[in-house]
């Protein structure tokens, strides 16, 4: 097994991957930011139970998964609601149109219609960036199950895409 | 070739077009079965997930790189209690910093108030910007259609003062919480006679969905001039007078919680002990 060091770079390299794939499992950005932390927390508390360092991405987006399994688990919510009674909350004002924004509502919307297992598939491959058998290895599936499950679902958001 | 080894081989193809795209979100195309050709163009949109999510904060970043180097370091380095005591003692100035229950809270001071199974916190500060506030959609429901859509029983006062009616119910959804979220998330209660004299009731769920509950209340306010802990109806509860600093009190809140709801009563019009008579018959 390599030393400490040898984790760094990877640790670096797979944080924006393990963050988009946490954002693509929850809502809210300060969440998912909460969650990768702590995924990465138990990853190094964890380091001594890589065998394989070859595995290393697979190792670290089953935490990913265990963490936000764990989330949903145990959430308790802070109601981050300004209630002042002397200021009645106002209406906002109607959000900015911005392309991008409305482009990834349209993608959570439809990924929110498929199974679960469809959507962590999506979110491992698009979101994580990982192949059939790293995904296969982190879900405990074959990789061409992973294949077959991710062309269906492929084809299910496309057509509820088109719809848009 | 059957249906079922068709549909795998034509997944495996699919799989690689997506690879490559993932690798190079403008690749162009692999030749791919024609029926399969637009799955491409979906997978091209998820492609761009990535970009449209946005870059790793630096802030996390920086906490993120730090637990990794921190945890190095104490993989070389024995234990210090001497750091451990550091610890514990900021822990504690923390702690004290918190106006622990019961307490009178004085404006500018932060106030936590536990009622049982949550707490409400109580800040004093500007008010708030839209960019600060979650967004919020306010609906004006008769009290039978508030009643369809929410997951709990409305409770109500059963004594008002006179002249005083149900004039209003307003639910709140907030858009942007996790979609698993009931909403509207909570509704508000608006009693008021001819004069104009009212006050509101708002009802929050402590329980939401099946695995969430409110763990804390969050009470903004511009200015306060008392908060303390009373009793509703067995309960306790946290009686908040607002005011605009000249000592003339302009509104008072009590929060409660009711059984699985937390409840918040709130009037300008009305003095402490009708406040409180008001909150008692709520049922």
């Amino acid at each position: 097994m390599g030393q400490a060091d040898d984790y760094t770079d990877l640790y670096r390299e797979y944080l924006p991957r393990i963050l988009n794939f946490v954002r693509l499992r929850v809502d809210g950005e300060d969440l998912a930011q909460d969650l990768a932390a702590a995924v990465f927390e138990r990853a190094v508390a964890k380091q001594h139970t890589l065998r394989d360092p070859a595995a290393f991405g697979a190792w670290l987006f089953r935490i990913a998964r265990n963490v936000v399994a764990g989330y949903y688990r145990k959430r308790r919510l802070t109601v981050p609601l300004d209630h002042a009674s002397a200021h009645p909350v106002a209406n906002p004002s109607p959000p900015e149109a911005v392309m991008h924004q409305e482009e990834l509502r349209q993608v959570r919307e439809a990924l929110a219609q498929l199974s679960e297992r469809e959507q962590e598939i999506i979110q491992l491959k698009f979101g994580g960036g990982l192949g059939n058998q790293e995904i296969a290895e982190v879900m405990g599936l074959r990789a061409g199950h992973v294949a077959v499950i991710l062309y269906r679902a492929l084809r299910k958001l496309r057509a509820d895409l088109e719809k848009e | 070739m059957k249906a079922k080894e068709l549909e795998r081989v034509r997944a495996e193809q699919v799989s690689q077009a997506v690879d490559r795209l993932i690798r190079d979100p403008e690749a162009m195309p692999v030749p791919l079965d024609p029926e399969d050709a637009g799955l491409v163009d979906t997978a091209r949109r998820l492609a761009h997930l990535p970009a449209l999510l946005g870059p790793v904060d630096p802030v996390l970043e920086r906490q993120v790189m730090s637990r990794v180097q921190g945890a190095k370091q104490r993989r070389k380095r024995p234990f210090r209690p001497v750091w451990a005591a550091a610890g514990v003692a900021a822990a504690l100035l923390l702690v004290l910093l918190i106006t622990p229950l019961g307490q009178t809270a004085i404006a500018g001071f932060l106030g936590v108030f536990h009622l049982g199974r949550t707490q409400v916190q109580v800040t004093q500060g500007g008010t708030p910007t839209a960019t600060a506030r979650a967004a919020v959609v306010r609906e004006t429901l008769s009290l039978e259609d508030a009643q369809a859509r929410l997951p709990f029983a409305i409770p109500q006062p059963a004594y008002l003062p006179a002249g005083y009616d149900l004039q209003q119910v307003v639910g709140y959804t907030y858009p942007d919480l996790p979609a698993w979220l009931p909403q509207p998330f909570f509704v508000e209660l608006l009693y008021a006679d001819a004069s104009g004299a009212s006050c509101t009731l708002r009802v929050y769920p402590i329980t939401v969905g099946e695995e969430a509950s409110i763990a804390q209340l969050n009470l903004a306010t511009t200015s306060f001039e008392e908060a303390k802990e009373v009793q509703v109806q067995g309960q306790p509860a946290m009686l908040l007078r607002l005011g605009d600093g000249s000592g003339r009190s302009a509104w008072r809140e009590i929060v409660w919680e009711y059984g699985d709801l937390i409840l918040a009563l709130s009037a300008s019009d009305l003095t402490e002990a009708e406040l409180l008579q008001v909150a008692g018959s709520v049922q």
